[in-house]
């Protein structure tokens, strides 16, 4: 058919749904660059119903490149990147949706394929293009890398290829954008609305092969490819020695240390300035607000309306950024809460926004900029063809607890945050090796423990850096050996068995590409902000409620807005938990205004501090004057007159915090990592005793030792 | 270059020797069986360690580098032991990419 009777189909009815295009092909050949060639700031994350992966996808339009221009006809399509995959034989759970995207089962048949195939190595990812040429799709072969190709001398003819595959075949650089109009355009002829998508009938690429089809396949594409392509003079690889410093034994460790150290380093730097950037924005907003909101109770008829408005508001945007559904019960409960929040008197509404909701996002939104960091150097090494090497060189390591090489990289991120980790963990194949790991990765030190370390050493140690130095030292160590055997004894009891062998391509060096890691940190920092923002907020309410209610009775008089925060702290519902789980928590030395902030630190951490300034009569502002705080915590004796932060109870806290779950977030992404609350109550049950026993251990032989008399 | 393929199927294993990759020296082999099972087997076969296929030991150790079309792989010696293997004369056969 022509041109003009497309158009007139095309403007009859509503605009058809943009065909979709999948991007197809083994890892690492560029297909997630490609798609941001393609979309650029299009993309979004895709959700598909009951799958844990998150796709990325972009609406884009595609022309036909016509020597008039004028003319050109356009078409919208959907563009999906998928994980990358060696064969439609699954072997990881991002494979096999991959596959099951690619053969239709999850989302429908795709209106084209776009088989990304890597210039510098034709033979081995064609592979993968003659399974894909067998489902009969309509195809099209992209040829990426051809830039680094022709510097290495390699000639792809593409004309010859295609005669071979029986598709179109466009050589591209998404480094350079060569190529990419006319990847446009091949997707144009497949995808235009006139063509009836019939599939190209092929003579089947690997005919009447009887024995293992792999080998057949390997056989066909070592033809193929050699029909097409010129190996050119400049084919050596100069980088080999680096390769085997880098796997080797003792220096490949080394060095692996060496990156893991400058990773660290550069997050913790760099993101200082960004994070007290933050800190005082969200401080400013708080005051801000709190100037806009009426500080005379108002005509009630006028407020109600107006508090429930923006209640309904800020929880509808939490469901939209969280994609949570609405169902009956959920809607129900908000708009009863948002009735509820209308009715509040209007100091407790200003408490709720400033100190609930800004507060709470405010704890959140402060380790953004580490976790933005983190990611983008993590691109940059996976990018450069490091990060196999690492795993490489630490599964010599790894196996022996049961964990796979692959789990250094979340074990990394885990030290910034656990929820990056846990994400990170994906891209582990095997389902019991991911889980094990996500399963002990809490127990690293993530930067949400510091307040706390920086605290009790400065209690402890607060005249010699040195020894302080030691402590913080000490405490990762901590984590990192909890981790390690927690995986170990995992591996003989509730998930047994042995890490699976691995099998791992070590790609090529490359100069990772800076746009590349920039758009993967902004990915990921809108996960991490969906993932842990939403829930964040609903927890710091209930915390805040929890933390206000019951109210005081008005009749008793206070000398200080302070005593008077202290004393209605004690008297609310988080108060009272404090004085009732007192005598558990006695045997480690804490008493009931540290059991409050071990409640109110129950979702988040970093909010031990902040608590116990209150507790202990500062208010709200001294958490931030450390000195203030420990004078007023040294200083502090209970009813016989020992010091309530003795040396053991100090080191008893301490271990307590490095071991203990205490952060509901990450729970919220280890079910859904895992898909159920099962294995989030483990991590939780295991680690809240882990820590307990530990600490108890602690209090009681250094109680023993004399140490819960002195300071 | 090699434009003519390779056959398909390892033919009927003459006198099994049955070397395994996990017990060679660094050199050019060529795959006879793999006798993993289930996962692990696709794991191996779907990167190019399947029978007939010419495969170089590059690194040994545990895990090991194999050079498969090009591509450095790295392998367990555990994995490495359910593939058979027999050497080939010649050092890079007709550079089998
Ligand atoms: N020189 C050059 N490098 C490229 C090109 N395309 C991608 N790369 C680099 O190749 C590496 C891998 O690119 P990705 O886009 O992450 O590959 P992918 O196929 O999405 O990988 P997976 O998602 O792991 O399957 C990165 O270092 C890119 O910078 C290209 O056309 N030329
Ligand atoms: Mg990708």
């Amino acid at each position: 058919m022509n041109q003009p009777s497309a158009f007139a189909e095309r403007t009859a009815a509503s605009p058809p749904p943009p065909s979709t295009v999948l991007l197809v092909g083994n890892p690492n050949v560029g297909k997630t660059s490609l798609f941001n060639a393609l979309a650029g700031l299009r993309a979004k994350t895709a959700n598909y119903p009951g799958i844990t992966v998150d796709l990325r996808e972009a609406v884009l339009p595609v022309a036909a490149v016509d020597d008039d221009s004028r003319c050109q006809a356009t078409s919208d399509i959907c563009l999906i990147d998928l994980p990358g995959l060696y064969s439609l034989d699954p072997a990881s759970p991002e494979e096999e949706i991959a596959a099951r995207r690619i053969s239709g089962q999850l989302g429908g048949i795709a209106d084209c394929v776009v088989v990304v195939v890597d210039a510098t190595n034709m033979a081995r990812t064609l592979v993968l293009a003659s399974e894909i040429l067998e489902l009969n799709l309509p195809t099209v072969v992209a040829v990426n890398l051809i830039d680094a190709a022709e510097s290495r001398g390699i000639q792809v003819q593409t004309d010859r290829l295609s005669e071979r595959l029986g598709c179109p075949v466009v050589a591209v650089s998404a480094r350079t954008g060569r190529g990419l109009a006319e990847l446009r355009e091949s997707i144009y002829q497949v995808v235009k609305p006139t063509k009836p998508v019939l599939p190209i009938a092929r003579a089947s690429c690997v005919a009447g092969c009887t024995g293992c089809p792999y080998a057949a396949r390997f056989d066909w594409a070592d033809g193929v490819a050699g029909a097409s392509t010129q190996q050119g003079e400049s084919h050596g690889v100069q980088l080999e020695w680096l390769d085997r410093w880098l796997t080797s034994r003792w220096v490949g460790l080394v060095a692996l240390l060496a990156v893991m150290f400058s990773v660290f380093f550069l997050i913790f730097s760099l993101a200082d300035i960004p994070m007290s950037v933050i800190e005082t924005c969200f401080g400013w907003a708080g005051d801000r607000i709190g100037d806009l909101l009426p500080h005379q109770p108002l005509n009630r008829l006028l407020w109600f309306p107006i508090a429930a408005a923006s209640s309904l508001a800020v929880a509808a945007g939490a469901f939209k950024l969280n994609e949570t559904r609405w169902t009956p019960v959920s809607g129900t409960l908000v708009v009863l809460v948002s009735v509820l929040i209308g009715l509040m008197p209007l100091e407790d509404f200003r408490s709720l926004v400033i100190e609930g909701v800004i507060g709470g996002i405010a704890g959140v939104v402060v380790f953004l900029p580490q976790i933005c960091i983190l990611f983008f150097f993590i691109t940059l090494l996976e990018d450069s063809g490091y990060m196999a090497r690492g795993a490489f060189v630490m599964e010599r390591i790894m196996r022996r607890v049961g964990l796979p090489g692959k789990a250094f990289v979340p074990m990394l991120s885990a030290h910034a945050c656990a929820i990056p980790g846990i994400m990170a963990a994906r891209t582990i194949e095997t389902w019991r090796d991911r889980l094990v790991t996500i399963l002990v990765l809490p127990l690293l030190t993530c930067s949400a423990r510091l307040p706390v370390y920086v605290m009790v050493a400065a209690l402890l140690f607060g005249d010699s850096p040195a020894k302080a130095a030691l402590m913080f030292a000490g405490a990762y160590l901590l984590g990192l050996i909890a981790a390690l055997s927690t995986a170990f004894v995992l591996k003989k009891t509730v998930v047994r068995g042995e890490a699976s062998p691995m099998i791992l391509e070590l790609p090529r060096y490359r100069l990772p590409s800076l746009r590349n890691a920039w758009f993967t940190m902004l990915d990921r920092a809108f996960v991490f902000l969906r993932q842990a923002g939403s829930t964040i907020l609903l927890i710091s309410v209930v915390l805040w409620a929890l933390a206000t209610y019951p109210k005081l009775p008005e009749s008793q008089d206070y000398s200080s807005d302070l005593t008077r925060a202290q004393a209605s702290l004690e008297y609310s519902y988080a108060g009272r938990a404090g004085r009732l789980v007192e005598p558990v928590f006695a045997p480690l030395g804490f008493d009931w205004k540290i059991d409050v902030g071990i409640i109110s630190s129950f979702a988040a951490r970093e909010v031990l501090v902040s608590t116990l300034s209150i507790v202990y009569g500062l208010g709200e502002e001294g958490a931030d004057d450390a000195r203030g705080l420990v004078e007023t915590l040294r200083d502090q004796t209970a009813a016989d007159g020992s010091p309530v932060f003795s040396t053991a109870t100090c080191f008893s806290l301490l271990v307590f915090f490095v071991l203990a779950m205490q952060c509901l977030p990450t729970q919220v992404v280890t079910k859904r990592e895992t898909g159920s609350w099962k294995w989030a109550i483990l991590q939780f049950v295991y680690m809240t005793m882990l820590a307990y026993v530990a600490a108890l251990v602690v209090y009681q032989t250094l109680a023993a030792a004399g140490y819960d008399q002195i300071t | 270059m090699a434009t003519l393929s390779m056959p398909a199927v390892s033919t009927a294993p003459v006198a099994t020797s049955s070397l395994t990759l996990a017990e060679i020296g660094p050199g050019w082999v060529r795959c006879q069986e793999v006798t993993a099972v289930g996962i692990d087997s696709i794991r191996l076969r779907r990167l190019g360690i399947c029978p007939g296929r010419l495969v170089e030991l590059v690194g040994r150790g545990d895990p090991m580098i194999l050079n498969v079309s090009g591509t450095r792989i790295g392998l367990s010696r555990q994995l490495a032991s359910f593939v058979q293997v027999e050497p080939v004369a010649g050092s890079a056969p007709a550079s089998p990419r």
